[in-house]
């Protein structure tokens, strides 16, 4: 035998290629099941991508907020509902020797107008003492803290929408209907909590917000000492402070932040229904074309049964078909998906990412839904009877 | 061996120093419950030795079918005993059931070939249920293809095929794994005369050669003399039993 004759036999496979012969030869029934599973997994894919934002929103800010144990409300709700606490409590933490530094957050949603355009955004403003440092740990916030010293003057987020501004040369914008001017800028994003977000000092947040006053904090950041453990600590300072004040550990936050966003708002719920229905979508397409394929071939199924096939083997081809599938559905819904995104980001600043772990997670969804139509469908090969054939 | 109707089975000249290929006694079937019920089988005796073949014939609803699937355990007896290979086949298990099938042919009045696979790959799933190295299969695919005349289709599908090919296909599905029985409904009636010959001649090399019992129901009264043994069924009971010529 020759060399090339015997690499023959080996690649080949020892048994009949059912499933390969079944798929490439019904190129049409082929198409219409990997365009429907593909449509279903794109659907899936983009549900999730905007649930991710979702998530992505609840955790924009709080995980860059610079602090190890957080001082909330016990009615905190969200950032933007926060309720606040007295800034006492602050200075009442560095009691604790573990306690290093403890900042006031300020938080309120402003109207801005953009005076050339006359466009206007809800932006998310955050208002902190400069002497502090920066709040959030973000790559150049803390060298252009000097460009918000003066009265009205505020740092805005690159990702806030386009059309918000600031076009004017010096930068100035209404902010709840006061001049200001935009000296510096930061990159945070911040979904679907608002258009944008802008950073300033206290000072600048009291003349904003004149209504608040600087007693009551929305957020207080506690930075501890290397080394300290956050629980510990979190522990000693619930110890310490009365009822009024909630000591948080940052997960503790982005945990509460995560399940507001996810179960209690309309876009959390719209896109994990949205997800769901993707999923039945592609169950239903599947289990069509299947029980369909089934149901023309029943008699040589039934065939195959006479011949000594057992059922479970008939069940094995079916769901290998279902698994082929979903791989050939789910690779056109991944490129579409990835193009799709950045698109999405662009108009919309939305934070939605093609990423391993949401590839992967949709790659197994795609393999539950067909696994899900295949075992559906299995029923009808239970019907197939070989003495019918006769 | 004498059945209640008085009818005797004609002694056979095929082995009989194993337990015969089929052994039914005393079997009744029906069809349907309560007043609808429809006797179709009446207390059939039958021995059919391995190595033999045998022609059961009769006219349309005289139960020649209904007692092939009973032999083949693709239906369960209701009452009377069915030993095949020894095995009394209504005690059997529904997975012990699956594997023995293996053991037998089937040729059926239609192909039932899928239309995906190719003529060789139709009779490789045949042999997937056993044991035998992919050179094995290979030789005896090619070998049985090439004396049903089929040589040159071997990697043609269905819908290329011939209503005659397509059965030879069939029938090759069927025999290619040297069943120990092999029921074969009507196996010639798309055939013409000359593939009809070739095929009664595949059995009778199977039988001849490997000990193979096969049970073939036809109407087809060319092919008779091809048979050890000639089986009259009427209205569900068998009429005679005789050797073709007798």
């Amino acid at each position: 035998m020759a060399a090339s004759e015997r690499t023959r036999w080996i690649l080949r496979p020892q048994t009949v290629p059912f499933v390969r012969q079944a798929i490439a030869h019904r190129k049409r029934r082929t198409a219409v099941a990997v365009s429907g599973i593909a449509f279903a997994i794109l659907v899936v894919f983009v549900q999730l991508g905007f649930y991710g934002a979702v998530v992505n929103t609840a955790l924009a800010i709080s995980s860059k907020l610079d602090a190890d144990v957080l001082l909330v409300s016990p009615r905190f709700v969200h950032l933007s509902q926060a309720n606040s606490i007295p800034r006492v409590r602050l200075f009442q933490t560095l009691a604790l020797s573990e306690v290093v530094s403890a900042t006031p957050l300020y938080l309120r949603y402003a109207r801005w107008r953009e005076p050339l355009t006359g466009e206007s955004c809800k932006l998310f403003a955050l208002g902190f003492p400069l002497i502090s440092g920066a709040p959030l740990v973000l790559p150049g916030i803390e060298e252009q803290l000097g460009a918000i010293e003066p009265s009205n003057t505020l740092l805005a987020d690159t990702l806030m929408r386009p059309e918000c501004g600031p076009f004017a040369p010096d930068g100035a914008v209404e902010v709840r209907e006061q001049v200001a001017h935009v000296t510096g800028r930061f990159e945070l994003g911040v979904g679907f909590l608002g258009d944008g977000a802008i950073l300033m000092s206290d000072d600048t947040f009291a003349r904003l917000f004149s209504s608040h006053s600087l007693d009551r904090v929305h957020l207080g950041l506690v930075k501890l000492a290397p080394g300290v453990d956050p629980e510990l600590a979190a522990g000693k300072l619930r110890e310490i402070l009365p009822e009024d004040t909630r000591v948080v550990s940052r997960g503790e936050l982005q945990g509460l932040l995560e399940r507001h966003w996810v179960e209690n708002t309309a876009v959390g719920n719209i896109f994990g229904m949205g997800t769901v229905a993707g999923f039945f979508v592609g169950v239903v397409v599947l289990f069509q074309v299947l029980s369909a394929d089934i149901r023309t071939q029943l008699p040589l199924y039934a065939t195959l049964k006479a011949m000594g096939y057992r059922d479970t083997k008939l069940y094995r081809y079916v769901l290998e078909q279902s698994w082929v599938f979903a791989l050939l559905g789910f690779v056109p819904a991944l490129i579409v998906t990835s193009s799709l995104f950045p698109l999405i980001r662009g108009a919309t600043n939305l934070p939605v990412f093609m990423t391993p772990g949401l590839a992967g997670f949709v790659l197994v969804l795609s393999l539950g839904m067909c696994t899900l139509a295949g075992t559906l469908s299995l029923r009808r090969i239970s019907t197939a009877e070989p003495a019918e054939l006769f | 061996m004498s059945g209640e109707a008085g009818f005797e089975a004609v002694p056979t000249a095929a082995r009989t120093d194993v337990a015969p290929a089929v052994v039914v006694e005393r079997l009744h079937y029906a069809f349907g419950e309560g007043e609808a019920r429809k006797g179709v089988l009446f207390d059939i005796w039958l021995s059919v030795a391995r190595g033999e073949f045998v022609i059961v014939t009769g006219p349309s609803g005289s139960g020649k079918t209904t007692l092939l699937s009973l032999i083949g355990a693709l239906r369960s007896p209701q009452e009377g005993t069915l030993r095949i290979m020894g095995r009394d086949i209504g005690q059997l298990p529904r997975r012990e059931l699956e594997d023995f099938r293996q053991q037998l042919g089937f040729i059926f009045q239609l192909h039932n070939l899928f239309p995906a696979l190719t003529a060789y790959q139709s009779i490789q799933m045949s042999l997937d249920l056993h044991d035998l190295s992919l050179e094995e299969k290979d030789a005896r695919i090619v070998a049985i293809l090439e004396t049903l005349g089929l040589a040159e289709h071997l990697h043609y599908k269905p819908a290329k095929l011939s209503g005659g090919q397509r059965q030879r296909v069939a029938i090759a599905r069927a025999i290619v794994h040297e069943p120990k029985l092999v029921l074969a409904d009507e196996p010639t009636a798309a055939l013409d005369e000359d593939n009809s010959k070739i095929v009664l001649e595949r059995f009778r090399d199977l039988v001849r050669r490997t000990g193979t019992a096969v049970l073939m129901v036809t109407q087809d009264a060319r092919v008779f003399e091809s048979a050890d043994r000639l089986i009259q069924l009427v209205d569900g009971r068998i009429t005679s039993d005789q050797r073709p010529g007798d």
